[in-house]
Formats: structure tokens, C-alpha cells, sequence
């Protein structure tokens, strides 16, 4: 087992002395540089636990719409997944009302909410 | 051709210094250079601020040249729009092997949180749309501009088909637009009147000194299109910085924006349209997020702020689901 504090935990100070005690003293154009970085750090931070997908039922998911194929990753099944779904959005095989469309929606929508959560929790819907 | 004999040349001046000043903020795309420069005889005599534009290390694909920037603010001064005074253009590898252009540097910053902050600003929102209405008299065929050439669909069909062409070169699939572009496509409007759309018209890229325009920046984008295009850009959510509830560029209600377009260009704004265009605006800057993020990703251009343009890709997704009706 790790030694603590972990990776997240060592980010996070990282962050709040970039913010709380470096920025301070820093010129106009440091300062901003501090805040792409404490920017970058937060991020990293909320993605370090997951791998590919940002919320827990995107796979599950892709295979309602198509079927699992047991014997890829999970990675990789995302990325050929959702290569398809993309493909068939823009082919219009969504285009009807009805329950594919309804799942469809859905996807996309827990997608950009979880991805929102993670790279900007603090946007104002 | 090093800068000053060039300058001393344009000016018809007898001699030239040039202090190399600051690399000037906000050039995510171009670089931006402050230069002072004091000119002896002709008819420039005297001291300038200004800037030297040059083109980045890399560029994005829909960013016009440098040559068509500088005759597009031309276009543009002479059209009355209120423009840094472009001098002149340099079209061979000058400084530092890039060409570039020189224009007079204006005052007061273009920083889009700094203008939010600031609260409702009705007058400048006022100004602002002013300045489109007038940006907006420019039409085809117009001399100067011809490389823009003609429109051989609908502006939503061929924005669309562009936007498709870029996510087919992105190596990672993104569902979230592809349905956007397909809502687009389906709704798409017959083609309406033609003008010539600034495209980038948005707090951000006007300079406000004490609250008062100074000028409208970066034309690098501009071309013929729908005039409902430029106003969405300039209301859609990506561009309101600090002020997300003040719907026209984070500085003022919607209705003060438009009745002023209206009363200044004579156009009737039809609201349905706004909002089709808004939806295309945030695929565009999701497009434009992409490739910027791909100049880090590709090892051009290592920059954090490149990086972190494509993890704002959530948040604009988040609005084209909104604009869709799939929230």
C-alpha cells in the first residue's frame, strides 16, 4: 500500500499554496500563469481515480445502444463505442422520436454533466 | 527586410527608431507586439504606439492570412467602423521570418472578465451593436475583398459542412456534436441576406477604455454570411465572461443590444434565428477549443493555456445540449 498523503492529496496543497501563497507576491502576468496552473491541478485532481470515462454508467450504456464485446478493454470498447454513436449521429439514425432517441439523450447528457462536474464545477447553468 | 529600413520606406520618412516593446496578451492565434516607433520626415513624422501583428507558430485552419486581415481593417476603417488604423502590410518573411503587419495601438484593455466586471454597461452594448450594424453595410461584391469570394450555399450548410470536415481530422470521437450538427442540419434556414460577418465579434475582442469603445479587434475570421450569425455570437453564453445573466456580451440585457442593431441597420433580428446560430456558435468554438487544445496535444506548441481551452469543452457541450432541447 501507498504512503500518504496520496497523489490527490499532495495536489491539492500543491494547489492551495500556488493560490494562497505564491500567487500573492507575484506580477499581473505570474499571476496569471498561477492560475492556469492551480486550473490544471483541480483537474487533474478529479480525474486522477477514473480512467477513460468520466461517470460510471457511459459503457453500460454505449452497450445498450449496441451490444458488449467481451473481450475488449473497457477503454477500448469506449473509444470504438462512442467512434459509432458519433457516426450514427451524424447519419441521422437518432433522428426519430422514440426510445432510442430518448437513450441517446440521455447519454450525452449524464456525459457532459459528469465531464462539467470534473473541468468546471463552479459554471453557472 | 529588418523593421526599421522597411518602416523608413512605407512612411517615405528619412530615418526611424523603433523600441521593441511587450508581447501583448491575447494572442492565442497571432502575436501581437507593442512597438514604439519615432519617425523622422515625411508625412508619419513623430512619435507612434504601435502594434506589430505577425502570424503565431501555428495557426488555426479557419483563421484567415495576414494580407486578408490587414485588407479586411481596411474594408472596415472605411466603412467607419471604429478599428485600429491599420499602416502597413509586410507580406514576405520579415521579423523573425513571419510576415506581419503594423497598426496603431489603442487604448484600454480587451480583457473579457475585466469588462464584466464592470456590471451592465447599456451605452457601450449600444455602441457595440452600432459598430455591427455598420460592419454589417459592407456587402459583395466589394472592391478589396474580393478574396473572399462567393457563397455557393446556404452559410448554415457550408459552416456546417466545415465543422464535419474538422471533427472527422480530431483523433477521438465527440457524440455531443455531432448531434448539434445534426440538429443544424435539420433546422437549417433558407438562405437570408448577405453581409459581411465580422465572425468574431465578441467581449474579448474590443478594446473599452473607461468604458468607452476604442476599437473593434481581430478580423482574422471575417467573411460573407448571415447578419443573425454575428449577432449570436456576440449574446451566446461562451462569451459572457463575468456576466452570465447579461445575455449581450455579459454587459447588457439582450433587448438594449438589439433594438439598437435594429434602429441602426433597419433589419428586423427574427429571435428563432439568433438562437439557431447561437447552437452554431458554440459548435464553432468547441471546434476552435479542439484544435487549440490539438496545438498543445501535438507537441507544436506546448502551452498550459492551450491545454486547459480543451477542457472547456464540457461546458460548451453543456450549452449545445441546451440549445438543442436535450437538457
Amino acid at each position: 500500500m501507498r504512503s500518504r498523503p496520496d497523489a490527490r492529496e499532495l495536489l491539492e496543497i500543491s494547489e492551495r499554496t500556488l493560490a494562497g501563497e505564491v500567487a500573492p507576491d507575484l506580477s499581473n502576468r505570474q499571476r496569471y500563469n498561477v492560475a492556469l496552473i492551480t486550473a490544471a491541478i483541480g483537474i487533474a485532481r478529479q480525474e486522477l481515480a477514473g480512467g477513460a470515462s468520466a461517470w460510471p454508467g457511459e459503457l453500460a450504456g454505449l452497450q445498450d445502444l449496441y451490444g458488449a464485446d467481451g473481450l475488449e478493454s473497457d477503454d477500448k470498447a469506449l473509444h470504438r463505442l462512442n467512434r459509432k454513436f458519433a457516426a450514427d449521429l451524424r447519419a441521422g439514425v437518432y433522428d426519430e422520436a422514440g426510445r432510442t432517441r430518448k437513450a441517446a439523450g440521455k447519454l450525452l447528457r449524464e456525459d457532459v454533466l459528469a465531464r462539467l462536474a470534473e473541468d468546471n464545477p463552479r459554471y453557472e447553468k | 527586410m529588418p523593421l526599421v529600413p522597411f518602416i523608413r520606406d512605407a512612411a517615405g520618412a528619412d530615418s526611424v527608431t523603433v523600441d521593441d516593446g511587450d508581447l501583448l496578451t491575447g494572442g492565442a492565434i497571432q502575436e501581437n507586439r507593442a512597438l514604439t516607433v519615432t519617425i523622422h520626415g515625411g508625412a508619419f513624422d513623430g512619435r507612434h504606439e504601435l502594434v506589430l501583428r505577425a502570424e503565431a507558430t501555428t495557426t488555426i485552419s479557419e483563421s484567415r492570412p495576414l494580407a486578408q486581415q490587414f485588407a479586411l481593417l481596411k474594408a472596415a476603417e472605411a466603412a467607419g467602423v471604429t478599428v485600429p488604423r491599420p499602416l502597413w502590410h509586410y507580406g514576405d518573411a520579415g521579423v523573425a521570418g513571419k510576415p506581419f503587419y503594423l497598426m496603431e495601438r489603442i487604448s484600454g484593455t480587451a480583457l473579457g472578465n475585466r469588462i464584466t466586471r464592470a456590471g451592465a454597461q447599456p451605452a457601450l452594448a449600444e455602441t457595440l451593436a452600432n459598430e455591427l450594424a455598420r460592419i454589417h453595410t459592407m456587402r459583395p461584391p466589394h472592391a478589396g475583398l474580393e478574396f473572399l469570394g462567393a457563397i455557393r450555399e446556404t452559410p448554415a450548410m457550408g459552416a456546417i459542412a466545415t465543422y464535419c470536415a474538422y471533427l472527422d481530422e480530431m483523433p477521438e470521437p465527440h457524440p455531443v456534436l455531432e448531434w448539434t450538427l445534426r440538429w443544424l442540419e435539420n433546422n437549417s434556414p433558407p438562405m437570408g441576406e448577405t453581409v459581411l460577418c465580422h465572425r468574431d465579434f465578441r467581449t474579448g475582442n474590443y478594446m473599452v477604455d473607461d468604458g468607452v469603445l476604442t476599437g473593434v479587434l481581430d478580423w482574422e475570421f471575417a467573411g460573407w454570411g448571415d447578419p443573425h450569425e454575428d449577432i449570436a455570437w456576440f449574446c451566446a453564453r461562451c462569451w459572457r465572461f463575468a456576466g452570465p445573466r447579461l445575455e449581450a456580451g455579459g454587459i447588457a440585457g439582450r433587448d438594449i443590444f438589439y433594438r439598437a442593431y435594429e434602429k441602426a441597420s433597419g433589419r428586423t433580428i427574427d429571435p428563432k434565428q439568433v438562437h439557431y446560430w447561437e447552437a452554431m456558435a458554440h459548435v464553432r468554438w468547441a471546434v476552435i477549443a479542439l484544435q487549440q487544445a490539438m496545438r498543445h496535444r501535438s507537441g507544436d506548441e506546448p502551452s498550459l493555456e492551450l491545454a486547459l481551452i480543451g477542457r472547456r469543452l464540457a461546458e460548451i457541450e453543456y450549452e449545445c445540449l441546451n440549445l438543442t432541447g436535450a437538457l
